[in-house]
């Protein structure tokens, strides 16, 4: 009887460490480019204030894989309309610490290797383009960025 | 004791597997707000022409004679128009009362189908397919007896504020 209690116990301690979560991705702000007339380029650099920040903690030293989800365009809420929107290799940065001259800048388009240390907190900052033509109709455009972090373990 | 080194066993493997590797995102929404360009232009003055003393001098807004503006902005969207006019005409120190008379507006350039503003001092109205919206004004004086003579003259002012 005591062994099983003992199982028990076990038991209930092995679903704990499985539910609990080591990784967290957490979006800091949201990208804003503003508001302009049709037909200028609306760049936004990652050291911008609108540019989108993501803070990524790991709890456990690791490898990670940054991929990041980026829209081709953005749209006008009933969908009629479209800004193409384009990122380059300058469009997003990286950095352990909240600021900018301590950035390193990356390609978002293409997946960002990482190393963790335990408890280290990543922070991710993401600019881009958009192209309205001159014949942009005026009103809202928006686009969704995500951002997905994949741990591996250590070697 | 047969049962606890299994079950450490599988605690420590399912231990080790759950924080091996883990995937986690959020995602944030951009938005862009584009700005539509709108141009507002005087066509034609308001003219009374020449007056008679003491005989009331009517300008209708359907009259060649009208004062006209057209406005383009964004495509059939309401506007609020604002229509500030004289209260009356100066000639050097000289007036004449100008009177008002309800304004109209149409999407093409036809002022015998436009329709009538909601008051004398404008009111909502709409732009068409292409973004035009033609306004039209007239008014009425009346050069009273002893009225100095001269080109008397007023300014009047109209608003639009697109929605």
């Amino acid at each position: 009887m005591k062994s099983i209690y003992i199982i028990f116990l076990l038991m209930l301690s092995s679903s704990v460490l499985y539910c609990q979560s080591d990784l967290t991705v957490i979006k800091i702000n949201d990208i804003s480019f503003g508001t302009d007339f049709g037909g200028r380029e609306k760049r936004l650099d990652h050291s911008d204030v609108g540019a989108a920040k993501f803070q990524i903690q790991s709890k456990i030293e690791t490898n990670a894989t940054i991929t990041i989800m980026l829209p081709g365009f953005f749209i006008s809420a009933d969908g009629s309309e479209k800004i193409p929107v384009s990122f380059n290799e300058r469009s997003a940065a990286w950095s352990i610490i909240d600021n900018v001259s301590s950035r390193t800048s990356f390609d978002p388009r293409q997946p960002l290797s990482l190393s963790l240390k335990q408890n280290q907190v990543i922070y991710v900052w993401i600019g881009g383009a958009l192209h309205p033509s001159k014949s942009q109709r005026a009103c809202k455009y928006s686009g969704s960025i995500t951002l997905t972090v994949h741990t591996l373990p250590r070697n | 004791m047969k049962y606890i080194i299994p079950t450490l066993l599988f605690v420590l493997l399912f231990g080790g597997f759950s924080t091996a590797q883990e995937t986690a995102s959020a995602t944030t929404t951009g938005t862009f707000a584009v700005l539509g360009y709108t141009t507002f232009t005087k066509l034609a003055d308001l003219n009374f022409g020449n007056l008679i003393i003491g005989v009331n001098t009517t300008v209708q807004p359907t009259d060649a004679q009208a004062a006209e503006f057209l406005f383009n902005g964004d495509v059939n969207t309401v506007v609020q128009v604002t229509i500030t006019f004289p209260s009356d005409l100066t000639c050097g120190s000289n007036t004449m009362k100008f009177h008002t008379i309800s304004p109209i507006y149409n999407t093409i350039p036809d002022a015998t189908t436009a329709v009538q503003f909601k008051h004398t001092t404008g009111g909502s109205a709409s732009t068409g397919a292409d973004g035009n919206l033609y306004i039209w004004a007239g008014g009425r004086v009346m050069a009273n007896k002893g009225q100095a003579a001269g080109i008397y003259t007023g300014t009047m002012q109209v608003d639009i504020v697109q929605q």
